[in-house]
């Protein structure tokens, strides 16, 4: 409460304001340094210990034999990249969407949410290795079976997030509402849309890392394309320069895809969630 | 990707063309999909190069090559519809047919199972009978061949230690002994250069003779679709005699339609094979795809001993020459 008092004064000399800003952004600078400073560490710790122990290439490569692999392989990399990201971001959406969907149905009517709550954990602790073969045979080869096991992934974390934040809601609130005279749909759309977004993205976040790891599992049971398929072979071979370029590839796209998140979340949530309304 | 589709158009233009020119195209082909062994390498070459030159095409086969990997089942798919063809191993056609699934075999690739034992020279193993008290690695799915192999040479499981290792676990020292395909020459690379030599001893040479990449059907495909099986089966000794002549240019086919692939360490694996294991004395006598009868029933014999398949089982539940019989494969 007292922040937002602050900011409010300060928003009217605007000098101060724009300082509170410069602040937050040096802090962002520092944060980021600080991120690649570390990684910078530990890349060279891992390159003295290559070099210095001798260790194999066919066991553990070097930063640097990474980086040439990195360099001369990008074009592959890239044209194997675009097939997992399709794939990841149709599971992306197709898991997230179906999970509010239920999410929502759960929070109108109890006995559904009784009867499939259940079967929703049980997807859950299925093996997605295990089930991916199973997959393949009922959905046949194309991309199908690679965006439903990235979506599989994506389903649960939003489904329990999203349930429990529709019921994140002021019950004054709600009472207030039902005072206003407020028919469910509006209480839906004034209330608990706004209450569940917080957590909502909370998930996403967690889901669109997951996504990506989805789609190379999917692309383990077959596939000519892929950043899976790459992993494979580049193991096959033991040729593992590539290897780690191919992992690298992979978190590159996930943590593209937890900061295009937290971009739309900034842009979406403009309140400070922790008010509670 | 873009090189393939370029590829593809170009194939495409082609039959565009020549069905201009007035060459007789097959009015309507019969779609036919088919589970490779393992993902598109130089041990597909036979079925890429046959795709890609057009020889299912001739053929009036519409042919899709589905990648394997390392959870795909091939006789999974082949039971519940999804592909017509696969590519399998010799025990998995064999634990099959002993659960009563309606699948069997009709020609087969390799005419060797490559899979083969590595040790370093250092370790003097000169013989399976040296492998007492040693600890052995290899995929877990190979353990049946282990035990058939202790069993032929009068040891038995006990006698060794058995671990689940690829090849780096033998440079690491991890394990004495570890199971590889020699065709995988570009992952055998540091035990072929190690300085102090290596020793092998193959399965085939200990006891068990069966063979490898068997094309495999369900019953029901073989008795309805025996025309279609032929034709496939013809283009795919088409392409594999080119890939035994041609080597460069199929290795270029190879490549263009699976990138990730790198053409040197292929080229290298393809020699193998085609020297080792798809062209032998047995092909230049029966012709390419050719199964031996005899030598599944040695195998299933073997297995029978060790108390891992039913005592019944006969060459005749994991064999079918028909297609074999109609078909006259080149000799080479």
């Amino acid at each position: 409460m007292t922040h937002t008092n602050s900011t409010r004064f300060a928003g009217g000399s605007g000098f101060a304001g724009l300082r509170e800003r410069f602040a937050a952004f040096r802090g962002g600078i520092r944060g980021l340094v600080m991120a690649a400073l570390g990684l910078a560490i530990v890349l060279l710790v891992w390159q003295a210990i290559v070099r210095a122990f001798s260790v194999p290439v066919y066991l553990v490569p070097a930063p640097t034999d990474v980086l040439v692999a990195l360099y001369n392989d990008r074009i592959l990399l890239a044209q194997n990249a675009v097939p997992t990201i399709t794939e990841a971001a149709l599971g992306f959406l197709l898991g997230n969407i179906f999970a509010i969907l239920v999410a929502i149905s759960f929070v109108y009517n109890k006995i559904v949410e009784d009867l499939f709550y259940p079967v929703a954990i049980l997807i859950k602790t299925i093996p997605i290795i295990a089930i991916a073969p199973v997959l393949k045979i009922m959905l046949g080869n194309g991309i199908e079976p690679k965006v439903l096991i990235a979506a599989l992934i994506c389903f649960f974390p939003t489904l329990v997030n999203a349930v429990q934040g529709f019921r994140a809601v002021n019950p004054q609130l709600i009472e207030l509402m039902h005072v206003l005279s407020a028919s469910k749909t509006q209480v839906f759309r004034r209330v608990r849309f706004y209450a569940a977004l917080p957590y909502a993205f909370a998930a996403l976040k967690v889901s669109v890392t997951m996504c990506v790891l989805g789609a190379i599992v999917g692309e383990w049971i077959g596939a000519n394309t892929g950043i899976g398929y790459l992993i494979l072979q580049s193991m096959y071979v033991f040729d593992t320069p590539r290897l780690f370029a191919t992992i690298i590839v992979a978190s590159l796209m996930a943590i593209a895809g937890f900061a295009l998140v937290t971009w739309v979340e900034s842009r979406v949530i403009h309140w400070d969630p922790g008010e509670n309304f | 990707m873009q090189v393939r589709r370029t590829i593809l158009k170009g194939i495409a233009a082609c039959y565009a063309a020549s069905a201009l020119l007035g060459s007789s195209a097959a009015a309507h082909s019969e779609p036919l999909s088919v589970q490779l062994s393992w993902l598109v390498d130089a041990g597909s070459i036979g079925e890429v190069v046959a795709l890609q030159k057009g020889y299912f095409a001739d053929r009036g086969l519409d042919v899709e090559l589905l990648p394997g990997g390392p959870t795909a089942n091939a006789i999974q798919e082949l039971l519940g519809g999804t592909v017509d063809i696969a590519v399998g191993y010799a025990p998995q056609i064999m634990y099959a047919a002993n659960n009563k699934l309606p699948i069997i075999s009709f020609a087969a690739t390799f005419q060797k199972a490559p899979l083969t034992f590595f040790s370093l020279g250092e370790k003097n193993i000169m013989s399976i009978k040296d492998w007492k008290g040693m600890r052995i690695g290899s995929a877990q799915s190979a353990l049946p061949q282990v035990i058939a192999i202790l069993d032929y040479n009068g040891l038995s499981l006990e006698d060794i230690t058995f671990v689940q290792a690829q090849v780096p676990a033998l440079l690491q020292d991890q394990v004495d002994v570890v199971g590889a395909w020699p065709t995988n020459t570009a992952a055998l690379e540091p035990v072929t250069s190690n300085p102090g030599g290596y020793n092998t001893q193959s399965i085939w040479d200990n006891g068990l003779q069966f063979q490898s990449n068997y094309l495999i059907a369900t019953k029901p495909t073989l008795d309805e679709k025996a025309d279609l099986l032929a034709a496939y089966l013809e283009a795919v000794d088409a392409g594999w005699s080119f890939a035994a002549d041609n080597p460069g240019e199929a290795i270029d086919i190879l490549v263009a339609y699976a990138p990730a692939l790198n053409p040197e360490k292929e080229r290298a694996a393809l020699d193998v094979m085609v020297s080792e294991y798809v062209f032998t004395d047995e092909t230049m006598e029966y012709g390419f795809g050719n199964v031996s009868s005899e030598r599944w029933q040695q195998t299933l014999d073997t297995y029978i001993a060790i108390g891992e398949i039913d005592s019944s089982m006969t060459h005749a539940d994991v064999f079918d020459s028909r297609i074999l019989d109609s078909v006259e494969t080149t000799k080479r």
